[in-house]
């Protein structure tokens, strides 16, 4: 098996401090859209940091689950991203981002539906025919549930990795707080769940809000990852037999850089102690087969 | 048509833009053949990333002031002096331990541009940007004479036959004629040999650029050596980049350090700020935004 | 059940205040002004109220922090 990948999530404000510490990190992830539209000069400079640390690039923008098809021109800007750059892979979001010519501004999560899913599943095709690789794909937070769902998230988001090429991209932080929020089991959905197709962990954090006793959980990177996330995670390295890319995301109220990769030390501390937790029940499994 | 038919005027007319192509023809040459794809460098070094900026002044300021900001030189105006006798054993890299050696005893600190000791300590970091192809290396500066040889003989060979065939015909008005060779030879020895290879002067370029998040927030960056920030905005973009009282003792000591590349102004605006429309239009990530929530 | 049709209709009342104001004083009758079809009227009428609120707010708290170019630190 390769080794499992720990990395951070690309901000401007985080550069001095992920530029001077690439000893510790294994791959980098840029958001896409910041340069989708980005001058000649910047776009080297993201060669340039490719050079440095393999790097992912993450969308944000296409509305992979939609029954729209999502448009050639906007796949286009990743195509030509995705060549300058030569990423690792590329991800994007099982949401969807605009309708009736309305951008939504935020991922807003799709009716749960067989509609969504066959939209999805023609959207991420699509995707892999113009850019010429499958994107992964990640779960998202949702603060709605969302109408006119048939399903639940779990059998949603498997009917659609088992039926793409794409793999799943878990946001581990989108999990819990939509199983806070809607109050489903985490570890049940990471169990039911295709987990030999989780490829890339996120990990973040959020804040409660809302009025007493109608809080909701709200995923907004501002935070530090809270301990629940990392026992997910290590439940899901206990589970998945292939090697997993670890991102840490930030967007905001940064801490110190020691303080993120620390964070990220204890990712990868995670995952060890779910690997080993594995390993021991080994035998176990192989006797009870 | 032979050109050294041509009358003086005329001649001189055509060696101009002969002048020109041959000048124009170095350059791209140069940079066609000094590009490659950028390399992997020890990024967590500011004094790497110094001396690609402006070779050993630059490096020998960043680290000087370094050694005073985390408090093992001291500095007094501008003579400069050890803290004490244990700041060596403190000191990471080889050219701090020689600057603190340098000033086991008070100095002025412009000493450092001529001390032979710390030349010496700066070599290891010539010879790093050699290797990465960002620094011209031995076999570059051979091809670059190799091409302005051969221009010097393309201009030096016209402009000399012409002065011959003038003189078998009796002019002796070729004033003109000489200036603009030797100009021109001077100018195509001037394009030939900048002192970053194409890449060396991407890497720069590309740095500031990467960094440009960390030049917004110079005002907010602590002295003291907690991090190592304030001595990479220091390498990327000069002493003089440098904010707030707790730096200014940088400013005393080296008033006319440079506050951008050599090559010109900085790359400029991160991504976050020029990506405004690009996330504006797009679903709420970008900008240093990512794809969180919203925050609210 | 789903259609481009419905995921209009809730980018607009998600994005759009009075448009949301609109259709949570009348659901139905706004569901069925904008074309839906039977059961995504019924799967609206019954929306989370809750979420639908709280996801607005937060559309409009970042699409503030973007114009005015902020960065929390």
């Amino acid at each position: 098996m390769n080794a499992d990948r720990f990395g951070i999530g690309w901000r401007p404000r985080l550069a001095a401090g992920i530029l001077s510490h690439l000893d510790r990190l294994d791959v980098v992830e840029v958001i896409a859209d910041d340069y989708f539209h980005a001058a000649r000069d910047q776009r080297r400079a993201l060669r340039t940091l490719a050079a440095q640390v393999p790097i992912t690039l993450h969308g944000v923008s296409l509305g992979m689950a939609s029954t729209v098809p999502v448009e050639a021109k906007r796949l286009g800007q990743m195509v030509r991203l995705c060549e300058e750059v030569k990423p690792t892979f590329w991800s994007e979001h099982l949401a969807f981002v605009r309708g009736g010519g309305i951008e939504i501004g935020h991922l807003a999560a799709p009716p749960r539906t067989e509609a969504t899913i066959e939209g999805a599943l023609a959207n991420l095709a699509r995707a892999k025919r113009i850019v010429g690789v499958a994107p992964q794909v990640e779960n998202v937070a949702t603060l709605i549930e969302p109408p006119g769902s048939d399903r639940d998230e779990a059998a949603w988001l498997s009917a659609i990795i088992r039926n793409s090429e794409s793999d799943l991209l878990l946001d581990l932080h989108n999990l819990h707080a939509n199983a806070l929020n809607f109050g489903f089991d985490a570890p049940e959905f990471i169990a039911r769940i295709p987990i030999e197709r989780v490829a890339t962990i996120h990990l973040a954090g959020g804040k409660w809000i809302g009025p007493q006793g109608t809080q909701r959980l709200l995923d907004d990177h501002l935070h530090d990852v809270p301990d629940p996330v990392y026992e997910l995670l290590a439940a899901v390295a206990a589970r998945a037999p292939q090697a997993l890319t670890v991102i840490l995301e930030r967007d905001g109220n940064f801490p110190s850089i020691a303080s993120l990769l620390a964070q990220v030390d204890r990712a990868r501390e995670a995952v060890a102690r779910g690997r080993a937790d594995s390993r021991a029940l080994l035998p176990a499994r192989e006797e009870a087969a | 048509m032979n050109p050294f038919d041509l009358n003086g005027p005329q001649f001189l007319v055509f060696y101009l833009g002969l002048a020109v192509l041959v000048i124009v023809a170095l350059v791209l040459a140069r940079r066609a053949l000094e590009s490659s794809s950028a390399p992997k460098l020890d990024l967590s070094d500011p004094y790497l990333i110094a001396y690609l900026r402006g070779s050993e002044p630059e490096l020998l300021r960043v680290a000087t002031v370094s050694l005073i900001d985390r408090g093992l030189l001291t500095a007094t105006g501008t003579q400069l002096e050890r803290a004490n006798n244990t700041a060596a054993e403190i000191a990471r890299r080889p050219i701090e331990k020689a600057l603190l050696q340098k000033f086991a005893r008070p100095g002025d600190a412009t000493s450092i541009f001529a001390d032979a000791h710390l030349n010496a300590a700066c070599k290891p970091y010539e010879q790093a940007l050699q290797n990465a192809g960002l620094l011209p290396n031995e076999t570059i500066e051979r091809a670059r004479w190799s091409r302005l040889l051969i221009a010097c003989f393309v201009l030096a060979g016209f402009g000399v036959v012409k002065l011959l065939v003038a003189f078998a015909r009796g002019r002796s008005n070729v004033g003109f004629l000489i200036v603009l060779m030797v100009v021109a030879i001077f100018i195509a020895v001037k394009v030939s040999f900048p002192r970053l290879t194409q890449s060396g002067k991407a890497m720069i370029a590309d740095l500031q650029s990467l960094y440009s998040g960390l030049k917004d927030r110079a005002y907010f960056l602590q002295p003291g050596g907690a991090t190592i920030e304030p001595m990479l905005l220091a390498a990327v973009f000069g002493v003089g980049a440098l904010e707030g009282s707790g730096f200014a003792f940088a400013h005393s000591l080296f008033p006319r350090a440079k506050s951008a590349s050599g090559l010109g102004a900085s790359n400029g605006s991160s991504c976050g700020s020029s990506c405004g429309s690009s996330c504006g239009s797009g679903c709420g990530g970008g900008c240093g935004g990512g794809c969180g929530g919203c925050g609210s | 059940m789903s259609s481009s049709r419905l995921e209009s209709f809730l980018a607009t009342i998600y994005v759009d205040a009075d448009a949301r104001a609109r259709f949570l004083a009348d659901p139905r009758g706004e569901a069925t002004r904008a074309g839906l079809a039977a059961p995504e009227i019924e799967s609206v009428v019954n929306i989370d109220r809750v979420g639908l609120e709280m996801f607005a707010h937060s559309l409009n708290h970042k699409k503030a922090q973007k114009a005015h170019g902020h960065q929390t630190n």
